[in-house]
């Protein structure tokens, strides 16, 4: 299921509501969450459910083999195994296809590529497992003994398919105690409302200029000013489409009382590709802080080394294809770049670091979205005029009209407004109880007309009209 | 947020997503959607199978949205909220995609209904609905390929595979093609208060035409073919600062009439038409010409047939208004409703009613009668006011003119044919109407066409028909 769709929002939340809050039993609230947990992951596709029953239940076990035993060779054994299965699963799920095509691909020959099903969420919940097992091997936090609690921490609904990669360490506690208060759940409503929006107003409308533009055949069509409109679409698509799930994620999190942590920090207002990573996707950045860079000797050992691994593994999880690996590469070469010399004179000139970020962010994008090679390159050339694409044409003269205006709000989005319209908030509703009133009004107007605005543009999705027309 | 101002703002919220949830549970299930021209999605059968293999939830997710409550007065607001946020050019000119457009799925048939007690024997075509574009969550775990998982990447519009639709050289019925390998999806340039579709076009859809071209000249030796391929509005409608885009009508006709069999007999309407622009010849929201435009056309047929054609003025003739017609589907905007198309119709000089046939014995148990032009009044309730012309398209209709000449004409068509047809009356005792598409009912045409004793056989298409389309391929089917 996919919280952007009119059944989410109309059926599947009323519902789980209904039954959350009817008691403020945590037990009963625990069940009901895991019960829609498990409902919303095998909606349309119910047998992919056993894999994440069987790595959860195997990170469940290393949990507990970890807390039974204190020797550190066994632990060690326990830890690697852990790691081992989990990761094979993931491996094999995902990247099966990938390693079997380079194979064929080196040594000439046609071993045949069979299709696997990709499991929903498995990048995000297989990091979340390890991150479990791992902190509980280091000591930083105790097993949970129970496999229905360890489990909707993994699977609910909120986080399980786009993330946040929330650390068990960080809501074990929420798991038995959290508190649901009005407060809570009225920011977590407009949070949720307005990831809904940025999702299907903005991200879901340039994700067609996108595609209007740079999709498949059209690319071998596009202007040169349409090929770079193109991809300014995308950088704001991905953007508007990805921190949408992170908001909708946190919303609902405080809803149901939890406090995950923020995933995107307006990262496009960065004057340096080290302060990008540091806005975006913050869970994975720090995931592979954590497990990663620091074991394997961080800043201090091998720094160049450690880093290379680690943006090769971010590239990696990202997708099964080189052009990923690719784009995770490209960011260490501009980390190190940063790292020895770039970042003292962008720490002088701060506008030249944010154009300098900016540009080689919007080239990273280009390097995303392709995943076949020859299209890479020929994108590349068209944006750099060395193709025979024209500047300028009638089709992205024509398409950009009815783009534009979302362009512009979603450049507007990227600005941290929302500090000074929250401070703005608060100094109004401590004025008065018209100030408070005044501010309420406006929240919840505000709240409604991008509910309404959103469930108009979801129906419209469903707009099919029959042509009775073809001859 | 203080406490009071979070109450009232989860009140809102939860009263807003129950109510519809209530009004979803509790309002009637629609039939059809006027607006779409299709049937709605109904509540799917919920069998274990069906929630296996996840057949039963997409099929729910579909139902769910087709019968959202105020679905009609979101899809305005929607489209309304397009058009306030797009920028206006000088000229007054906008591009429209129409995406993926039309779908046949399979509880569509494009004909009306037969009379219920007809056994359908031929077994059903397998029509391939085209790819719908999904929503996915931001990480598209789901695709099939396996190598795609990214978050971040939005799913993209699946493109479309290519199929290759063989040209059958023996008739054996092939199933109705899906049109994915025609890949361009459908522009339209809404110029002012008029729609244009923007034409693109493939050369080898075009053999299946001349395969039916060469398969009719030799069968029917005594028999005069002719062929009438008549441009779209785009053509003569386009400003010519946006001629540029897409590709040339009057050049994709010449292309088949070089290439066509030399034995048939070439009405080229180009010029006629063109000469007639500035008359009210096509629709400005629906792709057919109008009845006026056919009669320029039919003027034509007449001079490269020996005829003499009417006079316009000697038609009885009437008028369907507030029509708004296929193109106005992509492009639904307010300034249409506010000055729609109407339908100048003009009567035969002749009898107006007619049969439909489902079978090509043309047994009466499976027919029933119809109007060649029907009346505003008899339109009443039906949207689709092209239909007024022999009653839309029917596998086989047959009228009996009462002109006492011994001629008869059979028309092979698309949909132009429709408002053709009547002009042939005058000048036959029997006009024969068969739609390219029916060869799930039809056969043996050509057998038909011989044992008849047929003077004539024309086909009346719009150059989109035999460019764009299998149709011919199914035509060469019922041969």
């Amino acid at each position: 299921m996919v919280f952007a769709s009119l059944h989410f929002v109309y059926l599947f939340l009323p519902a789980c509501f209904l039954l959350y809050f009817i008691s403020k039993n945590i037990k009963w609230r625990n069940t009901v969450l895991l019960i829609f947990s498990l409902i919303f992951y095998t909606w349309g596709e119910p047998s992919l459910i056993f894999l994440l029953l069987f790595t959860t239940f195997v990170c469940y076990i290393c949990g507990l083999l970890l807390a039974m035993y204190e020797d550190k060779t066994k632990r060690k054994l326990i830890l690697t195994a852990g790691l081992v299965v989990t990761l094979s699963m993931l491996g094999f799920f995902k990247y099966w296809g990938f390693l079997l095509g380079n194979i064929n691909y080196i040594f000439s020959t046609n071993i045949p590529i069979a299709k696997i099903a990709l499991p929903l969420g498995i990048s995000f919940y297989t990091f979340q497992a390890l991150s479990y097992v791992i902190d509980v091997y280091r000591g930083e936090v105790a097993e949970q003994r129970s496999y229905a609690k360890f489990l909707l921490y993994i699977s609910m609904f909120p986080q399980l398919v786009a993330g946040p990669i929330v650390r068990y360490s960080d809501i074990a506690e929420q798991i038995d105690r959290r508190e649901t208060t009005f407060e809570k759940a009225g920011q977590g409503i407009i949070r949720f409302v307005v990831g809904l929006g940025k999702k299907v107003i903005i991200a879901n409308k340039l994700g067609k200029l996108t595609s209007l533009l740079i999709e498949g055949d059209k690319l071998k069509e596009v202007s040169v000013i349409g090929a770079w409109v193109g991809i300014f679409s995308f950088a704001l698509q991905i953007y508007f489409d990805f921190s949408a799930y992170s908001d909708m994620a946190i919303g609902l999190g405080k809803i149901f009382g939890f406090d995950f942590l923020e995933n995107f920090n307006y990262p496009y207002i960065s004057s340096s590709v080290t302060e990008f990573w540091r806005r975006w996707h913050m869970s994975l950045s720090s995931f592979f802080r954590d497990y990663v860079y620091i074991p394997l000797g961080g800043n201090r050992k091998h720094q160049i080394l450690n880093l290379f691994i680690v943006w090769f593994l971010t590239g990696l999880w990202h997708g099964a294809s080189w052009n990923f690996i690719l784009w995770g590469l490209y960011f260490f070469v501009f980390l190190v770049l940063e790292k020895t010399f770039l970042l003292k004179i962008f720490k002088k000139v701060k506008p030249l670091g944010w154009l300098f970020t900016s540009f080689v962010v919007l080239c990273s994008w280009v390097i995303f979205y392709f995943t076949d090679m020859n299209q890479l390159i020929y994108m590349f050339k068209i944006l750099f005029g060395m193709s025979d694409r024209p500047l300028n044409d009638l089709f992205i003269n024509l398409t950009i009209n009815e783009y534009f205006a979302y362009l512009v709000i979603g450049v507007i989005g990227c600005i941290p407004l929302s500090k000074f319209a929250k401070k703005a908030c608060e100094k109004l509703s401590d004025r008065n109880t018209l100030g408070q009133g005044s501010v309420v009004t406006v929240q919840a107007m505000y709240m409604l007309f991008v509910l309404l605005l959103s469930s108009a543009m979801l129906v419209a999705t469903s707009y099919n009209p029959f042509l009775y027309f073809r001859f | 947020m203080k406490s009071k101002q979070a109450k009232i703002i989860v009140v809102v919220f939860l009263l807003a997503i129950f109510t519809i949830s209530v009004i979803s549970f509790v309002d009637n299930d629609k039939a059809i959607s006027e607006k779409e021209s299709r049937t709605l999605a109904q509540k799917p059968k919920l069998t274990l199978k069906g929630l296996f293999n996840g057949s039963f939830v997409s099929d729910f997710e579909e139902y769910y949205a087709d019968q959202f409550p105020f679905r009609d007065l979101l899809l305005s607001l929607n489209f309304k909220v397009n058009t306030l946020l797009s920028i206006k050019t000088e000229d007054d000119v906008s591009l429209v995609e129409g995406g993926g457009g039309s779908h046949l799925d399979d509880n569509t048939d494009i004909f009306n209904p037969p009379p219920s007690n007809f056994p359908i024997t031929t077994p059903t075509p397998e029509i391939t609905p085209s790819e719908t574009p999904e929503e996915t969550p931001y990480v598209t775990e789901e695709t099939p390929e396996g190598t795609e998982n990214t978050p971040g990447v939005t799913e993209k519009t699946p493109t479309k595979a290519p199929t290759s639709t063989p040209v059958p050289k023996t008739p054996t019925p092939t199933p109705i093609p899906d049109d994915s390998s025609y890949e361009k999806d459908k522009q339209f340039l809404r110029v002012g208060d008029r729609i244009l579709e923007i034409y693109w076009y493939d050369k080898k859809r075009a053999n299946a035409y001349f395969d039916v071209m060469k398969r009719c000249a030799d069968s029917l030796p005594g028999v005069n073919i002719y062929s009438i391929l008549a441009p779209a509005s785009v053509e003569y409608y386009t400003p010519d600062k946006y001629k540029g885009y897409g590709q040339s009508q009057k050049e994709a006709i010449e292309y088949v009439y070089s290439n066509m069999d030399s034995r048939i007999k070439r009405v080229d309407v180009y010029n006629v038409l063109k000469s007639h622009v500035n008359e009210y010849i096509y629709f400005r929201t629906d792709h057919h010409w109008t009845q006026r435009g056919a009669y320029y056309a039919y003027t034509e047929f007449c001079r490269v047939a020996g005829l003499t054609p009417d006079k316009l003025s000697s038609y009885k003739t009437g008028r369907i208004n507030d029509f708004l017609g296929s193109y106005f589907k992509y492009v639904p905007e307010d300034r249409f409703k506010k000055n729609p198309d109407y339908v100048e119709l003009f009567y035969p000089n002749a009898n107006n009613t007619g049969t439909v046939y489902y079978d090509i014995s043309m047994n009466p148990a499976n027919s029933y009668g119809i109007k060649a032009v029907r009346s505003e009044s008899e339109m009443i309730g039906q949207s689709l006011k092209y239909l007024a012309f022999i009653n839309g398209d029917n596998p086989l209709s047959y009228f009996r003119t009462g002109v006492n000449n011994g001629k008869k004409i059979l028309v092979f068509k698309d949909s132009y044919g429709n408002s053709f047809a009547p002009f042939l009356f005058s000048h036959y005792e029997e006009v024969y109407v068969i739609d390219a598409r029916a060869d799930k009912y039809l056969n043996n045409v050509l057998n038909f066409i011989k044992e008849k004793g047929i003077n004539d056989v024309l086909f009346v298409n719009y150059i989109n028909c035999p460019t764009q389309s299998d149709a011919f391929v199914l035509l060469g089917n019922m041969l």
